[in-house]
């Protein structure tokens, strides 16, 4: 208990936050789906804020040009799964969080099978066939994502399914259907800042917070968008569009039959 | 008057240019048509248009003097 409370002394002393909120941080469990450039933030971020436990799903290997953003690696880790390093990295970091690696690729049936088992999902993977399928099934089990997104100099945060003014968005709200692949440039071929998932992934996981403790304001209904180039923020209030109940799977089973793969390429 | 968009992300790529001014075209369709025509690399692209900060995903008269905001998908992470 003592240890406890010294660990987290900054965040207990906060006005507006304290023992209440520090206890509700070590019973939460958060899934963190990529632990690359925004996953790796936000991983640090929740196991020094004290998050209980926290699952990691990558199954990707770290490759050298990763490390100018994905800064849970260094260069003796390459060649090694990222969940694995990652789990490892944090554990030292904070050896009272249980950590959970997953190395496969995540797919419909792991999303069936774990959501159900965390409080909050966080999107921190790199293509739309990843984040749709995330996306449909956050809605499904009624799950709030936390999103980010990144783009050359420019990132978005958002978070999906909390309900505010008696309306839940979620990411087929903004883009009912997916871009083709040869729509939108991936940052293998667009390139990133390096500091910018870093950014936005510690975006996320301040909404990763404030959603389990009730501390402040979410961005609920809401997209804020970030240019490093200009400095400029701006938060876009978001709707429901009739087009997404289109496009959304209607069920587990028709979630389970959908291909995303093929639906965004 | 005048209205102003900002093209974020990849869409300011396709237009060569993040800022824009111009004569306030009336309304949302209008627009939209006007930048595919000025922009044809636009007409393939995908986006959402806020207006004043607020998404709009039907045609509605625009204000004077409204930003707007034209945003991609992006999909990095």
């Amino acid at each position: 208990m003592k240890e406890f409370i010294l660990r987290y002394q900054r965040q207990i002393t906060l006005e507006g936050f304290g023992m209440e909120a520090q206890e509700k941080l070590s019973k939460a469990k958060v899934l963190v789906i990529g632990a690359g450039g925004l996953g790796c933030p936000v991983l640090q971020y929740l196991a020094a804020a004290g998050v209980g436990c926290i699952g990691i799903a990558d199954n990707d290997t770290i490759q050298l040009s990763n490390l100018n953003r994905q800064i849970l690696f260094g260069q003796e880790d390459i060649g090694q799964y990222k969940a694995t390093v990652a789990a490892a990295k944090i554990n030292t970091l904070n050896d009272r969080v249980e950590v959970i690696a997953y190395k496969e690729r995540w797919n419909q049936q792991m999303c069936i099978e774990h959501f159900p088992n965390y409080n909050i999902i966080v999107d921190a993977t790199d293509n739309f066939a990843s984040r749709y399928m995330i996306n449909d099934a956050c809605v499904l089990l009624d799950k709030p994502l936390v999103f980010g997104a990144v783009s050359k100099y420019e990132g978005q945060v958002a978070v999906f399914n909390v309900q505010s003014n008696d309306i839940a968005v979620n990411y087929r709200d903004l883009f009912p259907t997916p871009p083709k692949n040869d729509e939108v440039m991936n940052c293998a071929e667009g390139g990133v800042l390096g500091v910018l998932p870093g950014t936005i992934g510690v975006m996320q996981a301040t909404e990763v917070i404030k959603l389990i403790t009730g501390v402040g304001a979410p961005l609920a209904n809401q997209m804020l968008t970030y240019n490093t180039l200009n400095n400029q923020y701006l938060t876009l209030q978001l709707i429901k569009n009739l087009e997404a109940i289109k496009t959304s799977p209607a069920s587990l089973d028709i979630f389970m039959q959908t291909n995303y793969v093929h639906l965004c390429s | 008057m005048s209205i102003e968009i900002i093209f974020f992300g990849q869409l300011a790529d396709k237009t060569g240019c993040s800022n824009l001014v111009l004569d306030n075209p009336g309304n949302i369709n209008t627009l939209t048509k006007l930048m595919k025509i000025q922009y044809p690399n636009l007409a393939t692209a995908k986006f959402i248009i806020a207006v004043n900060n607020k998404i709009v995903l039907q045609n509605e008269p625009i204000e004077e003097n409204s930003k707007l905001a034209f945003m991609p998908p992006f999909s990095g992470g």
